[in-house]
């Protein structure tokens, strides 16, 4: 059964903003997608996100060669301002996941598939597995700061991006993201590995590695002691990097990190992202925050007179 | 995430404990609630008490519930999750073995809002049934035992079998293994049922994805779901994930 998905059910005629959005070649019709991790592990909640919030697009869950079990528990904590998680890139493996993907495929918002391995050869073989299963594009896991030998640990290192991201590229025809950590001193330097080694778009921010002691027993409480901290708490971070980012690339940037408002993604896209990513902010208004957002784009683009998502990427470095 | 003192530990059977806490959390009946043991463990409960859990000693995290005393220290996350719908008149409760622990509370609501209640309790064998004293105090106990050494000799299913159709409930709760769960939907037929599922949760507040039963999560859309939403979920009473996310058959 395919819904169709009603962008503003409750005001069809007054948003005037075109916030429809070409990344790559893929076609989004508002500029928010599902972040890798949020959710995105079966097929069914993929489409949730898509008819029931509303996402242009969504990012599945990182996935690698094989079945994994991730960290163990309180592997996600609720903080003031933020998410801390150490998930440790739980996934069913890439040969069990083909059948979810084609379950989230039934949609006509665009699948992005994330993967994660040690090797360029590794992150291939599945990027070849991800577009054999039908995946939009693939979306490179550089960037997850809790899994020894994977994401960051490859991620930073300017070498090794270029050549994951070329191998990749040199086996799959579609669109290859970097997803990347700011945990580097110049994340605009990894940026532009990516785009030299043929990437087709760069997405910032992972989460940044944080840790929560309890006072009351004196030990960390992740089961993994440090994680990754998402949410509100990072956004300044993510800005940051993706203004970077567009100083010295000109390939496509989603901006991810903190976003639950229109204005945040906004502010992303004046930095130079041309849309933008929402994880935790599920967590904050709900699977419907897409929606929110999208609407909240529309709204402050008609305040301020902008006719297109063109007009405003990036102004903030003009 | 709170950290609460243990303020007392009950033997209910062998197997089972009941694990009290100073908590002052307000929560509704079916809601749960992640416990860290420290340095263990961290697992989702469903709330027995408005202050405490009742756990069947199964693996390393809930042996280290039973062995935690007077004074011990646990963190909290929570109350998470739905809880029941208490709307309706003339309830039946089945649980199956600690899936009573999850009804007690709707139990004690609904006794005190004056609606009429049955409860149908079920286990291995008479030893393993639970708080049979406490829903007594509150409603008509039907029991049934796998051998037979209390109650029914058979599955609880049979004797809701028979409640439903002789006394007809307008509302039916049930908490228990999967396949009892989908037996009870069966039977209810047209008579409006709520179930609370368990599966393998790791973060408890709806982000993680890992606990997805359909397009549902049941630590945040449940753990409490209408017979109307299983019906929607085809893993329901057949499989669930492991924590890798693979789907594994009851």
């Amino acid at each position: 059964m395919v819904e169709t998905f009603n962008r503003f059910p409750q005001s069809p005629d007054v948003l005037m903003a075109d916030i429809k959005i070409e990344i790559a070649g893929i076609r989004l019709e508002n500029p928010t997608m599902l972040a890798s991790g949020i959710l995105g592990q079966t097929g069914q909640s993929l489409l949730r996100i898509i008819h029931e919030g509303g996402a242009g697009a969504v990012v599945t869950k990182s996935i690698g060669l094989e079945p994994r079990t991730g960290h163990g528990n309180p592997c996600a904590i609720e903080l003031k301002n933020g998410l801390l998680n150490a998930m440790g890139l739980p996934n069913p493996g890439i040969d069990a996941f083909g059948s979810e993907l084609k379950i989230a495929l039934k949609s006509n918002a665009p699948v992005i598939a994330s993967i994660f391995a040690d090797t360029g050869e590794k992150f291939s073989t599945l990027a070849s597995r991800m577009e054999e299963h039908g995946a939009h594009a693939v979306e490179l896991n550089l960037s997850c700061p809790h899994a020894e030998k994977y994401g960051l640990d490859m991620g930073s290192d300017p070498l090794k991006v270029s050549d994951i991201v070329g191998q990749v590229k040199d086996s799959v025809k579609i669109p290859v993201f970097a997803k990347l950590s700011p945990m580097v001193p110049d994340i605009g330097h990894i940026a532009l590995a990516v785009q030299e080694a043929g990437g087709d778009a760069v997405v910032a921010i992972n989460t940044i590695k944080a840790m929560r002691i309890e006072p009351e027993i004196g030990m960390p409480v992740l089961k993994n002691n440090v994680g990754g901290i998402s949410g509100p708490a990072i956004k300044p971070a993510g800005i940051r990097a993706v203004y970077e980012i567009a100083g010295k690339v000109d390939i496509p940037i989603i901006g991810v990190g903190g976003v639950t408002t229109g204005l945040d993604a906004i502010e992303y896209i004046m930095a130079g992202a041309s849309a933008v990513q929402i994880g935790s902010g599920v967590h904050y208004r709900g699977i419907d925050v897409f929606q929110k957002v999208s609407q909240e784009i529309s709204e402050f683009m008609d305040r301020k007179g902008y006719a297109s998502l063109q007009d405003i990427i990036g102004i903030a470095r003009d | 995430m709170q950290v609460v003192d243990i303020t007392d530990s009950i033997n209910e059977s062998d197997n089972i404990k009941t694990i009290k806490f100073k908590w002052p959390a307000e929560s509704k009946p079916g809601q749960f609630i992640m416990v860290w043991i420290p340095g263990v463990d961290e697992i989702p409960m469903s709330l027995s008490y408005s202050d405490g859990i009742t756990v069947d000693s199964v693996g390393e995290a809930t042996q280290a519930i039973h062995a935690l005393e007077k004074g011990s220290q646990i963190g909290i996350k929570g109350p998470y999750g739905n809880g029941f719908d208490l709307s309706g008149n003339d309830f039946l409760l089945i649980g199956g073995g600690t899936g009573i622990a999850a009804l007690a509370m709707a139990a004690e609501n609904l006794s005190q809002a004056g609606k009429k209640i049955r409860i149908a309790i079920g286990a291995r064998t008479a030893s393993d049934l639970l708080f049979v004293e406490r829903m007594k105090a509150l409603g008509e106990v039907h029991i049934a035992t796998d051998d037979g050494s209390s109650g029914h000799h058979g599955f609880i299913t049979q004797v809701a079998e028979k409640l439903i159709t002789v006394k007809k409930p307008d509302m039916i709760l049930a908490c228990g293994p999967e396949p009892m769960m989908a037996s009870a939907v069966k039977l209810a037929h047209k008579i409006p049922i709520q179930c609370s599922l368990e599966r393998h949760m790791k973060c408890g507040f709806g982000i993680c994805g890992s606990c997805q039963c359909g397009k549902f999560t049941v630590c945040k859309d449940g753990p409490v779901f209408s017979g109307e939403q299983l019906g929607q979920m085809e893993d329901f009473g057949k499989w669930k994930r492991d924590s890798s996310g693979k789907s594994v058959w009851f």
